[in-house]
Order: structure tokens, then C-alpha cells, then sequence
């Protein structure tokens, strides 16, 4: 079964206005994101085509895929929306 | 103040974490939570939170004489990014000055925690009027500073016996609230709750408890039922309301919410009551 790791708000309080922060850890069964990587390798080159340098990046692209999605609510009824979900850590706002 | 109670769900499993909202004037229900031999603070709030059912959103520490450099290592770090007040006790004197102070609560702000700082409680036991409102003057100003607040914090007992509402008062400029530090003495809160409502400033209990070794039960949960109804009765009438922040420790007695079973339930009815 899925698990919630952590649930951890921005700030200890809130004023009225203010935007909220909120940090899920969490293990899903099936995760609902998954993280492909490429390596994209940049080269420098002469004109005669001889590599003078070459510097390989990691590209990670977190693919949403149909599984286990957190999604959070509140007692006071705010809209709140996904800023970020990386199949392990998801980031969510509202404001109050 | 509102807490809304903010639920994660992923699967089958969900999880539920407290989110303060301030408004103007709010109090908090919490406690100052007074570990045991052996104990840490860490394990003391998560007892208390397991047999309240509540989860602590106000906090009491008592940092004596000593002011910190910074929130690091400190009890106060324990409520850093956390739905939860820190509610402060400073005792300044030899060694404490207001740079000092200034660098601990600015530390305090950076790590997003929400304090309410109380000056010398009591200080009608250790020192004269003068002598506290000076303090006033030097670190009130700092405090507001930080966005946090002051509370004037004096026992209902020296408030009524001994005039000290009105001979400490350092003046609505450096005291943002007013803390009773309240104990079955058989006194109402009448006549603090006539000050703090002349003034416009929130009343609410600097420290409460009831120890059933020397009250006997029935008469401690008649007390915590005095409580409870006098601040509901504020809170029905639009009153300003403070943090209640119950004194859970052994000091001079047995006040601890696990003393008996009655407490959890008094507590829960605070909690669920009397926040605003």
C-alpha cells in the first residue's frame, strides 16, 4: 500500500492572503510519475569535425503515467494545486 | 486564529497535519509541555498529542536567564516549520541584552516560527514596577521588531491581591496581550478580564493547571470547567481571547494532563471550544 512519508507546511502560521506551501514525501504502490533520463552530450568541435571538448548532460523529465497521485484537501475548503511531482516528493499551494 | 486540519491522500493511505490561520486577536489552546526524567521534549509533545488527540499548536518554553545565540540546537527548533506557536518566557538580567535577544528571534523569523514572548512572568515576585517597565522599554521594541507580539503575563493571585495589573502595566505600546498565570486559588478571572477589556488587548492564560494530589479531583475539574466556560462565555460574546496554554509538568505539584483521565477530555474541549 501507498505511504505518506511527510507532510511539512511552509510556515508555523498563516496570515489571511498568504500563499501556502506544502511538501508531500510519500512512497506510492504505483507510482503515478515516473522519471525518464537522457544524456544529452554537448561537443565542441574544429572545422574538421575533431572533438575538441565534450561535456554530457543528464536531462530528467518526470513523466505523470496513470498510478498513485496525491492530491490534498482541507477542512476550510481551498483549491489547492500540484507545483511540482517528481514520483516521491510532491509540492502543492493554496492560498488562505 | 483557525486551525484547519489539511489531508494528504495517495492509494488507501491519507495523513492530516494542522494549518494555523491568524486573525486579529486569536488565541491558541496549547501547553507547556515539561518533560520528564529520561524524557525528551520531542517524545513529552508527541505523549501529550497521542493522549489529547489534538495535535499541539501553542507551546510554552521557559528560556529563563538565558537568551540563545540562534534557533539552532534549541527547544524552539522543535517548532520550526511546524503548525505550531512558540510561546517564549525570557527572564533578561545580567548577560542578556537587547542585541542579544534581537539576533535570537531574528533567527527565530528565518526559520518561520510564529512567537509570542513573554517578559519576566511574574515579575511582580522578583522586582518593582520601575524596574520591569525599563525592561519593557529595552526589549519590547525588539520584539515587535520580529513581527512577534509581548505578553504581559502576571498570576491572577498578584493581579487581585496585590493591585499588579495596574502597577506593572507598562502601557498598551509594550503589551500586546495579557497572561494569567492561573491556579485554583478561588479567585475569578473577573477583575483581569476587566482590565485586558478596558485596554482592548486579548486575555488569555499565561499558564493553567490543577493538581488533583492537592485539589482532589472533583475540585480540579471544577476548575478546568471554570475555565472552560468563562472563556466560552468571552468567546460568545466577541471578547478578545489569548493563548490557554495549560501547564503540563511536575513543579510545586502535579499538573500534567496524563494526572487523570478527566484532564485529556477537559483538554480536548479547550481545544475544540475555545480557539478563535
Amino acid at each position: 500500500m501507498a505511504s505518506i512519508l511527510s507532510a511539512a507546511l511552509d510556515k508555523a502560521a498563516y496570515a489571511p492572503g498568504d500563499t501556502v506551501t506544502l511538501t508531500v514525501d510519500y512512497a506510492p504502490d504505483t507510482p503515478g510519475v515516473i522519471s525518464q533520463v537522457s544524456t544529452v552530450t554537448v561537443e565542441l568541435k574544429d572545422a574538421a569535425g575533431n572533438v575538441l571538448a565534450s561535456s554530457p548532460l543528464t536531462l530528467t523529465v518526470n513523466v505523470p503515467q496513470a498510478g498513485d497521485k496525491v492530491s490534498v484537501s482541507d477542512d476550510g475548503n481551498h483549491t489547492w494545486t500540484v507545483v511540482s511531482d517528481n514520483g516521491s516528493a510532491a509540492v502543492f499551494t493554496t492560498s488562505v | 486564529m483557525t486551525v484547519r486540519q489539511v489531508t494528504v491522500t495517495i492509494g488507501g493511505a491519507s495523513a492530516t497535519t494542522p494549518m494555523i490561520v491568524t486573525d486579529t486577536g486569536g488565541g491558541l489552546v496549547g501547553a507547556h509541555v515539561w518533560p520528564g526524567e529520561d524524557e525528551s521534549t520531542r517524545d513529552a509533545i508527541a505523549d501529550l498529542e497521542e493522549l489529547t488527540g489534538r495535535p499541539l499548536v501553542a507551546r510554552r518554553h521557559d528560556y529563563g536567564r538565558v537568551i540563545p545565540a540562534g534557533i539552532g540546537g534549541t527547544d524552539t527548533d522543535l517548532d520550526a516549520g511546524r503548525a505550531r506557536k512558540s510561546v517564549l518566557t525570557f527572564r533578561p538580567g545580567k548577560g542578556c541584552t537587547p542585541e542579544l535577544l534581537d539576533q535570537f528571534l531574528g533567527s527565530c523569523q528565518r526559520a518561520g516560527v510564529v512567537a509570542d514572548i513573554q517578559l519576566w512572568p511574574e515579575m511582580h515576585r522578583y522586582m518593582p514596577p520601575a524596574q520591569y517597565k525599563v525592561i519593557c522599554e529595552l526589549y519590547v521594541p525588539v520584539i515587535h521588531d520580529h513581527g512577534y507580539t509581548h505578553t504581559f503575563a502576571v498570576t491572577n493571585y498578584g493581579a487581585i491581591m496585590d493591585g499588579a495589573l495596574a502597577s506593572y502595566w507598562p502601557g498598551g505600546h509594550l503589551a500586546d496581550r495579557i497572561g494569567i498565570v492561573f491556579y485554583p486559588t478561588g479567585l475569578s478571572l473577573d477583575i483581569a478580564a476587566g482590565f485586558a477589556d478596558d485596554r482592548g488587548v486579548p486575555l488569555g492564560l499565561a499558564e493553567f493547571g490543577a493538581d488533583p494530589g492537592d485539589d482532589g479531583i472533583h475540585e480540579a475539574v471544577r476548575f478546568l470547567d471554570y475555565v472552560h466556560d468563562f472563556f466560552a462565555a468571552r468567546k460568545a460574546a466577541g471578547k478578545l481571547i489569548g493563548d490557554l496554554i495549560w501547564f503540563s509538568g511536575v513543579r510545586d505539584g502535579d499538573f500534567r494532563v496524563s494526572r487523570a483521565w478527566e484532564f485529556p477530555l477537559a483538554y480536548r474541549r479547550f481545544y475544540d471550544n475555545l480557539m478563535t
